[in-house]
């Protein structure tokens, strides 16, 4: 009993906060549940009556996620400041997305009556073989996007594990449990409005963190100052210097340029990103979510990219010699170091929002995905149950990712980047050719997800994995470039298989 | 600092605010009444 009244008296502040945000997230589920379970339209897009602000939260608050605050912000402590160009990539994929895709993609849908990405590619270019292209895009989702909420959940579950001293299974089942509930409660209603607040939460931690070195130091001239010439080693344990400051000098460009752009065209083609373009309500709405969005993710990546350059003034050599090899580490290390109960606890609760947002996006794509573009092409569901199927699907997919996530595989972040490659090779052309070019076919479409995801396939293990000179070529590029190809190739070979003239004027006009 | 790893945080700035001024000036439009 004394241990647990200590227990409470050392944690309380952390407690307090993490509780009133799973609270909060969870109040707004239970809201929503009436008006989610009010048709299929309602739970899988929210029937596109969300406000442009709140998807502009939710699209930021789901493009970046733990990852992005714990995982990249430490690469920049191995790689100095230079970590920001990553940034730049990801700030200018944003902008592509909601400028090409963005209003083209809500009014498409809209003209369909789409409710996923699968179905958009169906009925899009409509015939029996773009029914097999949502059948296989449907599978490829479900399979995909296991090993990418394993990566989140375990980056989140470590911190809880860190932070609250509790057991690493606790912390995987609290937030699996949370994230399940509010998502099968609200559908697409909740996963919104909580991305939304999540989002608010995290534009505020971005700057709050990069505030936390600088006022321990005293100051930001002093702060760079002290990094821009330290003896601090690096990972092959030589003094680093002006090497955080100096662009090219711990990591090379090539580097710095495949990581920025396999992460930005991922994020483009990924369904949990496109998704949120198909709830939004009008033009006006539009408008501000392209405007916005680029601003809430480019201040944030200002803040976090380089957040682990600047941490190195904080440290002594002995911790950054430790460091150095466990870059996830730094962001706790820097809180730890801070030693402030109450930004800890803000920090939590935004590291938090950053994994949950993320995970209820894609907890949602599973169980539409399965019931919609698996169950629905394959045996019928019967009418009115489909939000109850998905509902249960959402349930059982959480409990094999937490079974995955109690021991999950050694190389879990390579799988979710490699599962990311698959995602961009084989959808973005399907996607981009359906939005724009009417020419595009269903044979296209499906030649080209097939030839994407082998061409990462063969790139990966045939060329990147066996040759040094290729290592820094990351699958995505030379997978994307394929498909694209394969894509305008087929489709123009197969201009007979076009969709009839009616419904390609009904679309494009 | 140099100019080379300077550069990333203020064209995310420039990029940001380029966009803006862009999104102003198209003409986007959002069918609501669309039948879904």
């Amino acid at each position: 009993m004394e241990g647990f009244i200590d227990y409470l008296g050392e944690h309380y502040l952390l407690l307090v906060l993490t509780s009133g945000y799973m609270a909060l997230v969870l109040y707004i589920g239970w809201y929503f549940r009436k008006k989610a379970a009010s048709g299929t339209q309602a739970f899988y897009i929210a029937k596109r009556e969300i406000p442009g602000w709140v998807v502009s939260l939710a699209f930021f608050s789901t493009f970046t996620s733990t990852n992005t605050y714990i995982g990249q912000a430490g690469q920049a402590f191995k790689y100095g400041l230079s970590w920001a160009w990553v940034g730049l990539f990801w700030a200018i994929f944003c902008i592509i997305s909601w400028l090409l895709l963005g209003p083209r993609m809500r009014n498409q849908t809209a003209k369909l009556g789409s409710c996923t990405i699968p179905d958009y590619f169906h009925f899009r270019y409509k015939s029996n073989i773009s029914r097999l292209v949502r059948l296989f895009s449907a599978i490829v989702i479900l399979f995909a996007t296991l090993w990418y909420m394993v990566g989140i959940v375990k980056g989140t579950s470590h911190v809880f594990e860190s932070v609250f001293g509790l057991p690493y299974a606790w912390g995987a089942a609290i937030i699996i449990a949370v994230t399940c509930a509010y998502t099968v409660w609200g559908g697409m209603y909740s996963v919104l409005w909580t991305d939304a607040i999540q989002g608010i939460m995290m534009f505020a931690v971005a700057i709050l963190m990069v505030m936390i070195p600088i006022v321990y130091i005293g100051g930001a001239g002093e702060l760079l100052e002290a990094i821009g010439n330290t003896a601090h080693p690096d990972v092959e344990g030589r003094p680093i210097g002006n090497g955080l400051v100096t662009f090219g000098q711990l990591t090379s460009f090539m580097y710095i340029l495949g990581i920025g752009l396999a992460v930005g065209m991922k994020q483009i083609a990924e369904p949990r990103c496109l998704v949120r373009f198909y709830s939004i309500d009008n033009t006006k709405s539009m408008k501000f979510a392209m405007i916005w969005t680029p601003v809430f993710l480019g201040i944030s990546l200002i803040c976090v990219m380089g957040l682990g350059a600047l941490v190195h003034g904080m440290a002594s050599e002995e911790e950054a010699s430790y460091l150095i090899k466990n870059t996830d580490e730094v962001v706790g290390f820097m809180l730890a170091k801070f030693n402030h109960p109450l930004v800890s606890g803000i920090c939590v609760a935004g590291l938090f929002a950053a994994g949950m947002s993320s995970l209820a996006s894609v907890m949602l794509i599973v169980g539409t995905a399965f019931v919609n573009d698996v169950l629905e092409v394959t045996v019928k569901v019967r009418q009115g149950k489909n939000i109850l199927f998905t509902r249960w699907t959402i349930v059982l997919y959480s409990v094999i990712v937490f079974l995955f996530t109690l021991a999950p595989p050694a190389n879990i972040v390579e799988l979710t980047a490699f599962s990311g490659a698959i995602f961009a090779a084989s959808f973005f052309p399907a996607i981009f050719g359906g939005l724009y070019l009417k020419w595009g076919t269903d044979l296209g479409a499906l030649t080209s997800m097939i030839s994407g995801m082998v061409a990462a396939i063969v790139w990966r293990f045939v060329f990147r994995l066996e040759y040094a000179a290729l290592k820094d070529i990351h699958e995505i590029i030379p997978a994307f470039i394929f498909s694209l190809l394969v894509y305008i190739v087929v489709s123009l070979a197969t201009k007979g298989r076009m969709p009839d003239k009616e419904h390609l004027e009904h679309l494009f006009s | 600092m140099d100019f080379l790893t300077a550069f990333p945080y203020w064209a995310i700035i420039v990029i940001i605010v380029l966009n803006a001024w862009l999104v102003s000036r198209m003409d986007v439009h959002i069918n609501e009444d669309e039948e879904d």
